[in-house]
């Protein structure tokens, strides 16, 4: 109360109304407390009759058993022999107590020495357990191994071309029943694997991509299906899973600048980008390298283009080539199979709007190639990037024109770096009067699109990444034999051609690649295997 | 591949003469070109072929009597911008089928203008081969096979209308070119039987697929 006045009298400057509403909250809230202090004192009596009843009853029963107690003997000896019973019984009850403590004590140890021991075996099964993990994955490695094996042992009996070829496998039946029965116990994980039989029926199967594979030869659909098994084994391996653990908290920590920590970025890349982050990241990449158009065209250039199409003269004097092309893209993908489909119509537009976008390079063979790809990841306003990025700032704009004179250009490099690298088979190819250019320039205008495996060309993104002076192979364990030599040469010849620090020798190259029956090799060495 | 529809090959080292070819393939954007290889050397028909950027090479061999004729063959791009990069295909060629599309006119101006340049600047001796693909399209043709026919003979080529759909004229029109080929011991491509060798040890076969790494 006198806090209360005294802040009463120092807040001088309130009216009085003020304080008397103060006081008189003060005073109903004493109010309150003073009846809620009254009804607690009215349960706190309560409970006390309660207790004193019990108390009352308890005696009650006392005196009862008291008496039930007493009934047999006489009235004068109770008090006594009452005292007597009482002490002895006591005595018991303490007897009892002991017996219980010692139990309780045993029982105590006995759960603590057995949560020791579960303890102990807890820890000896993570242990076994990880022995199994580590065990699991080495047989996945094995496996993964044992599917390689197996697929290089399919030989080529024919001696063209690969695409020509037919294959068989070593080892008769053994090693297929052995395949076949990897194969089901892999699509008890991944059921889009195809089965044997499906395609051994002569169905075509589509594969992630929405590529057609469609087998005559027992030899190629083995091959193709020891192919899908690597990539699975791969997949199931803790290398992988781990590459994608730190693609995802590459991608959570730097989603604000992805392409920020190159030396973190170029390792993740080199070692290949997980389907599911493949559309964003390319999209990054490319959008790095073409910044500046896009700022200056605006972000609806893409549209703006498309629209003008139609009275476009430049659309117009490449809409024939194009359109003799569309179909002739990638006929084996569903995507780009029917005329008239989205994949279709997407790359008509990107193409005829890069024609109006640059029109001094405008369609030139190779660029459908290049957009069909892109159109497989990325949606076309990306692809039309991709396709400028290609060709005005990976390339040199001069790359595509009308003489192909940048392409013509990088020939000569080639040829001259060959010639300081590789010379004896520089001075091979000149005996017998080959020119390097005729196989290397299609590898050059459409990033080995018609010349490596297509798991291989889809981690071209790191050309367009880590431009043209950096690119080098990347190990690549997904490594198809199909085609495989042309692929070899053509990443030897690359990494030759495109990068300074590697000093490969002859020697060097015939080890790395099995070039040996492969329609390049053999115009590169002219039968030198035969 | 299952069936192979081109022409047998050689069965054995018991053969006579082998002589080996280089032959270029010319001819307007999707006239067939890449069509007529792929029905030559593999028996296959796409009805969508993919286009060919810069040149493809494939080979294949075909029986003569007693001479065994191995053709390499250059198919090259159609597209007008491939055009600087054709003498390098035909530089040092034995042979050339130019290839026009019966349906479409400008194809066979075109071919003019490559049998043309042929002429002029390619080997002296080469020998030429006009061909008129698509002729299972006879409803569309739009370019005579007298018209075309008559051009050849002014111009001493071999000249067949083809289908690579139906395989017609295919493997003869090739057949036609390597009987029109001198066969000499020293003709054709001089091969030398020793390649370069890239790896100093031999270490026997390797294997086919194992790659890199």
């Amino acid at each position: 109360m006198q806090r209360v006045r005294s802040s009463v009298m120092s807040d001088s400057g309130t009216g009085e109304s003020r304080v008397g509403m103060a006081l008189f909250r003060r005073v109903r809230s004493c109010a309150d407390m003073v009846s809620k202090t009254k009804v607690e004192l009215a349960k706190v009596l309560n409970r006390q009759t309660t207790f004193q009843e019990i108390l009352k009853q308890k005696d009650e029963i006392i005196e009862d058993m008291d008496g039930k107690l007493g009934s047999p003997h006489p009235a004068p000896l109770d008090g006594y022999d009452s005292k007597k019973r009482t002490s002895a019984l006591t005595k018991e009850h303490h007897e009892r107590v002991r017996v219980l403590q010692n139990q309780n004590r045993f029982l105590n140890e006995e759960v603590r020495r057995l949560a020791k021991l579960r303890g102990q075996e807890h820890g000896k099964m993570r242990v076994q357990d990880s022995k199994v993990r580590s065990l699991e994955a080495d047989i996945e490695v094995w496996k993964l191994e044992y599917i390689s094996l197996i697929q290089s042992s399919i030989r080529f009996t024919g001696t063209d071309t690969i695409d020509d070829a037919e294959l068989y496998l070593f080892g008769g039946d053994r090693h297929k029943d052995r395949i076949l029965e990897l194969l089901c116990e892999a699509r008890k994980i991944n059921p889009s694997l195809p089965t044997y039989e499906y395609l051994a029926s002569g169905e075509v199967h589509v594969d992630c991509y929405g590529f057609k594979h469609h087998f005559e030869d027992d030899g190629l659909l083995l091959h193709y299906l020891c192919q899908e098994l690597s990539q699975h084994f791969l997949s199931q391996a803790n290398t992988f899973e781990k590459h994608q653990k730190n693609w995802l908290l590459f991608l959570k920590q730097h989603s604000k600048n992805l392409l920020g920590p190159r030396k973190e970025l170029k390792a993740l890349v080199r070692a290949g980008i997980p389907d599911p982050h493949r559309k964003q990241m390319w999209r990054a990449f490319v959008m790095a390298k073409v910044e500046d158009i896009v700022l200056e065209k605006g972000p609806h250039y893409y549209r703006t283009l498309c629209n003008s199409v139609p009275d476009s003269p430049m659309a117009a004097r490449y809409k024939k080539q194009i359109s003799l092309d569309l179909m002739r893209t990638m006929p084996s993908n569903v995507k780009f199979s029917t005329a008239g489909s989205k994949g279709i119509m997407d790359l008509q537009d990107v193409l005829l709007a890069f024609c109006i976008h640059n029109s001094t390079i405008g369609y030139c063979q190779g660029m459908n190639f290049l957009v069909a790809m892109a159109l497989l990841f990325m949606d076309a306003q990306d692809a039309f990037w991709t396709l400028v990025a290609v060709t005005e700032r990976y390339h040199s704009p001069a790359y595509f024109d009308h003489n192909l004179l940048g392409a013509q250009a990088d020939q000569s490099v080639l040829h001259d770096l060959m010639s300081e690298k590789l010379p004896d088979l520089t001075r091979h190819l000149d005996a017998i009067d080959i020119e390097i250019s005729t196989v290397t320039l299609n590898w050059f205008l459409a990033i080995f699109f018609d010349a490596v495996p297509f798991q291989t060309v889809r981690k071209w993104v790191k050309a367009v990444s880590e431009g043209r002076d950096d690119m080098e192979d990347e190990p690549c364990p997904d490594r198809p034999v199909t085609a495989c030599g042309d692929a070899n040469i053509s990443k030897v010849l690359v990494s030759l051609s495109l990068s300074d620090d590697r000093r490969k020798t002859c020697e060097e190259i015939a080890t790395e690649t099995s070039m040996s029956r492969t329609s390049v090799f053999r115009v590169l060495t002219n039968n030198a295997t035969n | 591949m299952a069936s192979r529809g081109g022409p047998q090959r050689p069965n054995g080292a018991s053969q006579g003469k082998i002589c080996q070819f280089k032959l270029v393939l010319l001819g307007e954007s999707a006239v067939g070109k890449s069509s007529l290889v792929l029905r030559f050397v593999k028996g296959q028909f796409h009805e969508y072929q993919e286009s060919t950027i810069g040149a493809a090479f494939l080979t294949q061999t075909v029986c003569l009597d007693d001479t065994t004729v191995k053709f390499e063959i250059w198919d090259t791009a159609g597209q007008e911008r491939y055009h600087s990069l054709a003498p390098m295909y035909y530089r040092g060629a034995q042979a050339a089928i130019v290839v026009y599309d019966i349906t479409n006119p400008d194809t066979f101006g075109r071919a003019k203008t490559w049998v043309k340049e042929l002429q002029r600047q390619a080997s002296p001796n080469i020998v030429i081969a006009l061909a008129g693909n698509k002729a299972d399209l006879a409803s569309k043709r739009m370019v005579e096979f007298d018209e075309a026919q008559a051009y050849a003979e002014e111009n001493s080529l071999l000249f067949m209308e083809t289908s690579a759909k139906t395989a017609m004229n295919v493997n003869d029109i090739f057949l036609a070119i390597a009987k029109k080929l001198p066969k000499s011991e020293t003709s054709g491509t001089p091969q030398p039987r020793q390649g370069v060798r890239l790896n100093n040890e031999q270490g026997g076969q390797q294997s086919e697929g194992g790659c890199c790494k």
